[in-house]
């Protein structure tokens, strides 16, 4: 055989299946170059649908909604797919009067049946929706857990246009706080669907009819979502025509498609941009920057409080007064960031006496002398963040601990497992973060007794403070109580308080709304849908 | 010869149980599983939810338990679902194999034409300059990794001078073209290729210059044919046999090589789904992408044997 046409052919077999290959991998459909398009960054994995997954909220801005999200500012909630709710016993009952004349994207109408429906799917064990416990508050929720009943007793239809629910105690914010994590679903389109299967359905990558300004266009695999403008949402036409829902695995290729004008929106879940890249991103014309962008998030040392070590107060004082957090602020992280005293980064939750530890290593020494510490102990310690400024905290932590004879050990954790690390409860200390953003109430999942990640930590007058401010919705009657909490946890330095982390976003100039709305957000709200007038964003 | 070949193909399968098992045991001995992987780390969870969702996946089962479950159902065609999103794991290989084909194939073009082309000039003027610029630019060309290589040329084609886009494989929300197709392909295609080579550049060079000085070579030469014809008749001929298993050897090697730089440029082939499926402990993807990338290798190994025997009459399998 002649070895150059053998080659040849070869060579030629190999570009035609090459080729031919190629349209394959994206298909056609036609679309006219004047359209007003946003391009969006997505993060892949987050597709799966809000009862699935807490990272794919962005559409539930769009294309779901719920009956009421949280506004921006996050200062109360808008009014969407309810018109207005009200209670008649201070939050034991609420009762929620729909929007009329609401349509699905496939022009069924939107009813009571869609609520109760979507309620009970969400609570339903055999659907195991990751946000379900938001839902404890409502009657019924254990025994349908528990399987002693076959739905949410406590969400009822009164009439097309009128939903009940029921609470088991009064919870003046429930609407605030709890029923904002929930996105209605089409009842049409997946009761028939059985509850265990419903995360395999079609629906959510190719039909996913919702309510929202936007409709479902297209979902292409690893690349990107398509929505085009719902020309009858309830708040107005939408003035963009479609919005690109770009897939990123990873960080760094988010920022190379915004610096090279690929993609407008930035997505800030799993991460921002990182504080080493923010002087890079800000010399991009085409580009604002928001590097302050607090993201609700504070980082702190956590205490294993099972560990018999770590349960003498001085010792946990002592380790912050020997770290040097300005000087972290400052250099490692390029000035981003706030030091932290407590755990609620809104400062009407703060009490105006916190303790500000500042750096003072010969105290440090003392308190820990004074509290028989042995410098010979080596001191597990995990952390999760494996960027290089969250790295390069984490050695400047272990320096300033043992210059006063704190010996850490730091161990990489991957995400996946902080779960089991967490469960075995073996681990001593660790450089943790915690989100803390949308209200001080939540911190109550963390810092009351038995919570899992207060690690053991229990103080009776904080879990009573935090019921006693949620009996009242008036902001000035609640802060006191959180005010109290704020100063019990810096005293007792429940952890060991760093900063307040920042998030820095960018945006491309030719979108109008995403940076005034990101730069109004007092703290980044995560894992939930919020209300950013998408209707309202157009391109210049 | 078919003996052979059904010899060869009856041996693949336990290998290919083997390292299925192999895979199995040591993916699931990663720490944590697909459902502490799905919740986030800064909301806590309540115990019942993980006890729930492992229970509907089948992850509270004893490992061999789900062992044996993935290979019943492979046994019968299917490759099992997505931990994360339901979807049919053959379903899922079935659409980003061509993007990765593309991919590959087109690296492997490169890597071909590049290297092969500069091995032989290098060998016919041995110890010359040209020789000694490319004997340098294939032993860094060996050194650098893909994905560093990768950056470079996102940023210094992508961000600073805008030739290519950054990522993807085609323009999102566009309707497909070919030329907005291989604007895309370009830098990944270059990234995954230009690595690779080297080499090709080496070992061409290596045979042409044993070829080269054969007698039959030099009687090619003394009977007046010209010089044209005698590399490539002679010389090309018998020197490019070794360079064809270099290809069969390539494909592994490949296959290792896209998975980064489908994460890089944000390629949508099974690589990017394969890192994908890693992070979320997605074990039936995990062990899909597995399965089929060990078939393929398996596959070009036999082939690249049965090549041999085409292009050197001396082999035989009997």
């Amino acid at each position: 055989m002649n070895i150059r046409k053998s080659l040849i052919v070869a060579t030629g077999v190999l570009s035609i299946l090459t080729l031919l290959c190629a349209p394959v991998t994206a298909s056609a459909q036609a679309s006219p170059g004047s359209e007003k398009t946003i391009r969006q960054a997505f993060r892949t994995g987050c597709m799966a649908g809000p009862l699935y997954t807490t990272c794919g909220n962005r559409l539930d801005e769009t294309v779901l909604q719920g009956l009421a999200h949280v506004n921006w500012k996050g200062d109360g909630v808008k009014a969407l797919l309810a018109e207005s709710w009200s209670s008649p016993d201070k939050g034991r009952t609420w009762i929620f009067k729909l929007r009329k004349g609401v349509k699905w994207h496939d022009g069924k109408p939107f009813t009571a049946d869609d609520v109760v429906f979507s309620y009970n799917t969400y609570a339903d064990p055999a659907v195991a929706s990751i946000i379900a416990n938001n839902l404890s508050d409502v009657k019924g929720y254990n025994d349908f857990r528990s399987g002693k009943a076959t739905s949410l007793s406590g969400v009822s239809k009164v009439d097309d246009a009128t939903v009940k629910f029921e609470l088991n105690g009064p919870r003046p914010l429930w609407v605030e706080l709890k029923q904002i994590y929930f996105s209605i679903l089409p009842k049409h389109l997946l009761s028939e669907v059985k509850p265990s299967e419903l995360s395999r359905s079609s629906y959510w990558a190719q039909n996913r009819i919702g309510t929202g300004p936007y409709k479902w266009a297209k979902y292409v695999p690893d690349q990107y979502i398509e929505v085009v403008r719902n020309d009858d949402y309830f708040l107005g036409k939408p003035k963009a025509d479609r919005i690109i829902y770009r897939i990123f695995a990873d960080i760094p290729s988010i920022l190379n498609a915004l610096a090279a004008n690929e993609i407008d929106v930035m997505s800030y879940e799993g991460g921002g941009i990182p504080v080493s890249d923010i002087e890079r991103m800000q010399k991009v014309p085409t580009l604002n920057v928001l590097p302050n962008v607090d993201a609700g998030l504070p980082s702190y040392l956590q205490f294993n409080f099972a560990q018999p070590f770590l349960k003498d107060v001085r010792v946990r004082q002592a380790m912050i007064y020997a770290i040097d957090r300005e000087k972290i602020i400052a250099t490692i992280r390029k000035g981003t960031g706030k030091i932290s005293n407590t755990m609620f980064p809104a400062a009407w939750a703060q009490s105006p006496t916190l303790d500000p530890y500042k750096y003072d290593p010969v105290k440090a020494k003392q308190l820990l002398q004074d509290a028989g510490w042995d410098s010979s102990r080596k001191v597990d310690f995990i952390y999760y963040y494996a960027d290089q400024v969250n790295k390069d905290t984490v050695t400047a932590i272990q320096s300033y601990l043992a210059a006063v004879g704190v010996n850490i050990v730091p161990r990489l954790l991957n995400p996946a497992e902080i779960q089991t690390v967490y469960n075995d409860g073996k681990f001593e200390m660790g450089y943790f973060a915690n989100g803390q953003g949308l209200d001080p109430s939540l911190g109550a999942l963390t810092s009351t007794c038995g919570a899992q990640l207060a690690f053991t930590y229990c103080n009776k007058r904080v879990d009573e403070l935090y019921d006693l401010a949620l009996s009242e919705s008036a902001r000035e009657k609640r802060a006191p109580y959180y005010q109290e909490i704020s100063k019990i946890l810096n005293e007792e330095m429940f952890r060991g308080w760093l900063w307040y982390e920042v998030r820095p976003m960018a945006f491309n100039k030719r979108v109008v709304g995403a940076t005034e709305h990101y730069a109004e957000m007092p703290t980044l709200i995560f894992n939930l849908p919020v209300y950013n007038e998408v209707e309202k964003w157009d391109v210049k | 010869m078919i003996t052979y070949i059904l010899r060869r193909l009856l041996v693949s399968i336990p290998i290919l149980l083997g390292i299925t098992v192999i895979v199995f045991f040591v993916a699931s001995k990663m720490p944590g599983d697909a459902v502490l992987a799905m919740i986030s780390t800064e909301t806590p969870q309540a115990e019942d939810l993980i006890k729930l969702r492992r229970g509907q996946l089948g992850l509270d089962l004893p490992i061999y338990v789900q062992y044996f479950r993935w290979l019943g159902q492979l046994l019968q065609g299917n490759l099992g679902f997505s931990f994360q999103t339901g979807e049919s794991v053959i379903d899922m290989l079935a659409a980003r194999i061509p993007a990765t084909i593309e991919l590959m194939g087109t690296a492997l073009l490169i890597a071909i034409v590049i290297g092969v082309a500069m091995g032989v000039v290098s060998a016919l003027k041995q110890y010359s300059r040209i020789d000694y610029t490319f004997t340098f630019l294939g032993f860094a060309g060996i050194s650098i990794p893909d994905f560093f290589l990768g950056m470079i040329l996102v940023y210094l084609f992508a961000i600073e001078w805008h030739f290519f886009p950054t990522s993807g494989i085609s323009t999102a929300g566009d309707a497909y073209s070919l030329s907005d197709n291989l604007r895309h392909l370009v830098l990944p295609a270059f990234a995954l290729g230009l690595v690779r080579t080297a080499t090709f550049m080496r070992y061409t060079r290596n045979s042409v210059l044993e070829v080269m000085n054969n007698d039959y070579v030099r009687t090619a030469r003394a009977k007046g044919l010209n010089e044209w014809l005698v590399i490539t008749r002679h010389i090309l001929r018998n020197a490019l046999i070794p360079v064809v298993t270099v290809i069969g050897l390539m494909l592994p090697v490949l296959f290792g090589g896209s998975v980064i730089i489908e994460m890089i440029f944000q390629w949508p082939g099974i690589g990017l789904m394969f890192i994908g499926a890693v992070t979320a402990r997605d074990s039936p993807v995990i062990m899909g992408y597995v399965l089929f990338s060990a078939v393929i290798v398996q596959m070009s190994n036999l082939l690249t044997d049965i090549a041999y025997s085409f292009l050197d009459p001396r082999i035989r399998y009997d």
